[in-house]
């Protein structure tokens, strides 16, 4: 079996336009400047926006993935011959969907005769492709706010056993008005707009955009490179959209990815929760972590991101990986912001300090509608 | 690898109240408010298993070229008229990926599931993803599928999509069960391959015996650059929607053929090549 390395990646979203400004505008932000980070985020919504300006919704799209892809592609330091080698792997929710409302809406105001211009999301695999020059067709995966990380966990797979040799992982999720509308309606965003998941007074989650990629490579380029440890994925059948309150399904997938990476919790610098901010999830994860911590009688931080990018569905794995890793690589682990109260019975309470370390194993851990469970270990201790 | 089962529902566009209709007696859920898109996966998936012992472990995957198309549409006019509101099962109905939690309550599953989709090779990635769990990890059942939508009421279709025999876009619902099990099962799958381009297939046709040949349209167009002798081509029934391949397997499996091939090209000439052995031919004849 290979082991298998993120040699590479990059990042563009609510925090800056690449990794270096989005890791310092986390070391950044605490919870007395919070507030104005959000008056900066939001505009006529409540809504992480990344920050660049763009004249139309297809022009945005493409150049954002463009973007990321060649920044990840050069921090790996890939070879063109290298690069035309690399397998395509895309993971999102709402896909091209703001391309598509945007070519509907000309059609609703007769600027266009045609009622739909895209149908399928086959050709955003095809841009990568034709951009990097790839060998390969790409795979788009859609199994919600785990679609990146399930990118991941399939590309590290095939990497493992040696039926390819290096992948390309691209996460991605753009403001459209199906997705935020869509959220409304099922009354999961935050009325107050103050993101703080897990916290007893969440009213639940603000969505965000962001893109960003990782190379994977059997090989390390860097002493600091994260090795992928392990990964599980587990279904929970409760709900759609809500996880079982018990949260039983998510205890099970983080113990089978400890298993099978053969460490226990005391290995873990920290354990990074998914944490929405949505009622159902917050309590069947915090369940699930607690659960976790007191079966075992151990302790590890939990990190919690999203108050920094907003939820960004189907890109969160991606994003969340890169964000987290860099942030160690540049010596600290996030503190946890707007966390004031915690839920009764349960021990534990996210970190809410930075700490300043650079390296760790981390149990990363995600959710997705649809009953998607997927945890997976990163480390780069030496 | 064997596959115990096959399903293939291809018919012109229908409401999704046929669908509904068609499940009622087949399926205690209610779906009321599910697209046609996850009714047709639902139906085609409980079809597949209706005689199967199956494990609650399956893992399913489902493949679409064009995901959900109809209740798209809807969400469309919603979100771009001033006095109209986006209801919360039109929003859940339009992601895709929500379709496998539905197959797996209608089958009562607790296996992964998931939906995969790259331009004209869904099913064959779907396959490819089946196949590695299959023969890498601890999973012996799986069900995939390949689900798409007729495009017949979207006026411009064949101009965004590749249709390349104008030929009329159908609803299609298309599964294979797999297990590990030869006994009493319809073929094997002796191999299952990609190649980077049309000198790595040929060479590998070179190699392989085969007594039926199917093409997907990309083959047909390139059919002179492929090595293969062109009497052995199986003219497939009118199977054209998204994820055509899935049903034009199912076509050459029921043929009394000894062994069976399908190639599927891309627009790039890239191609994955199928191998089956026919197993319950032999077993009644």
């Amino acid at each position: 079996m290979n082991k298998v390395y993120i040699t590479g990646s990059s990042i563009i979203c609510a925090l800056g336009n690449n990794k270096e400004d989005s890791v310092k505008k986390i070391e950044q932000i605490n919870d007395t400047n919070y507030s104005n980070y959000l008056e900066e985020n939001y505009e006529d919504i409540k809504y992480y926006r990344i920050k660049k300006s763009f004249d139309s919704h297809k022009e945005k799209f493409y150049s954002i993935l463009k973007e990321v892809v060649l920044k990840a592609i050069e921090d790996a330091k890939l070879t063109q011959e290298e690069t035309q080698e690399l397998h395509v792997f895309l993971g999102s929710t709402s896909m091209s969907i703001s391309i598509v409302e945007e070519e509907h809406l000309k059609y609703k105001k007769n600027l266009s005769t045609d009622k739909i211009k895209h149908i399928g999301y086959g050709e955003i695999g095809n841009f990568i492709e034709n951009l990097i020059n790839s060998k390969y067709s790409s795979t788009i995966v859609q199994t919600a706010c785990t679609s990146s990380v399930n990118a991941i966990c399939y590309a590290n797979d095939l990497i493992k056993n040696n039926k390819i040799k290096r992948a390309l992982i691209i996460g991605f999720e753009f403001f459209n008005h199906t997705t935020y509308r869509g959220f409304e309606s099922l009354m999961l965003l935050s009325p107050s707009g103050e993101y703080k998941p897990f916290d007893i007074n969440s009213d639940g989650l603000i969505l965000g955009e962001a893109c960003s990629a990782v190379i994977l490579e059997s090989e390390k380029k860097d002493t600091s490179d994260f090795e992928i440890l392990s990964s599980n994925n587990s279904f929970d059948s409760y709900s759609v959209t809500s996880s079982n309150p018990n949260g039983e399904v998510s205890l099970s997938c983080m113990e089978q990815a400890l298993n099978k990476a053969n460490i226990s919790i005391q290995n873990l610098t920290c354990l990074k929760a998914h944490a929405t901010g949505s009622e159902n999830s917050n309590l069947s994860e915090v369940t699930a972590i607690d659960k976790l911590l007191k079966k075992h009688n151990q302790k590890t931080n939990v990190v919690i991101l999203k108050p920094y990018i907003g939820h960004t569905l189907g890109a969160c794995g991606t994003n969340e990986i890169v964000l987290l890793c860099e942030s160690i690589k540049n010596n600290f682990l996030p503190k946890t912001i707007n966390f004031y109260e915690k839920y009764n019975n349960i021990n534990f309470t996210p970190l809410l300090e930075n700490k300043y370390i650079n390296q760790a194993t981390i149990l990363f851990h995600f959710i997705g509608f649809g009953g998607s469970n997927t945890s997976i270990i990163l480390s780069n201790e030496k | 690898m064997y596959i115990q089962s096959i399903f293939k529902q291809i018919n012109g566009s229908k409401v999704a109240k046929e669908y509904r209709d068609e499940l009622k007696s087949i399926c205690n859920l209610n779906l009321r408010r599910n697209s046609k898109f996850n009714l047709m996966s639902i139906l085609g998936a409980l079809k597949t298993l209706k005689d199967v012992n199956y494990k609650d472990s399956l893992s399913i995957y489902i493949a679409s070229e064009y995901g959900c198309v109809e209740d798209l549409l809807k969400v469309l006019e919603q979100i771009n008229s001033e006095d109209s509101m986006l209801m919360p099962f039109d929003f859940l109905n339009v992601n895709t990926n929500n379709t496998g939690f539905l197959v797996a309550q209608a089958l009562n599953t607790f296996g992964n599931n998931i939906n995969i989709t790259s331009e004209d090779f869904s099913f064959e990635k779907s396959f490819e993803l089946a196949y590695f769990d299959f023969n890498t990890k601890d999973i012996k059942e799986i069900l995939i599928g390949g689900v798409d939508e007729s495009l017949e009421e979207i006026i411009n279709h064949n101009s965004i999509t590749h249709n390349l025999e104008n030929a009329i876009s159908q609803d299609g619902s298309s599964w294979l069960y797999i297990n590990d099990k030869k006994e009493n099962s319809i073929a094997k799958v002796k191999a299952f391959e990609f190649f980077t381009n049309l000198e790595e297939l040929n060479s590998y046709l070179k190699v392989i015996n085969y007594s039926i040949i199917g093409l997907n349209q990309y083959a047909r167009k390139y059919q002179k650059e492929l090595d293969i002798n062109k009497d052995l081509i199986f003219y497939n029934q009118n199977n054209f929607y998204g994820t055509t391949s899935a049903g034009d397997i199912i076509d050459i499996l029921n043929e009394k053929k000894e062994s069976s091939i399908y190639i599927s090209l891309d627009s790039k000439k890239r191609a994955y090549l199928f191998w089956f052995e026919k197993i319950k031919y032999f077993l009644e004849s």
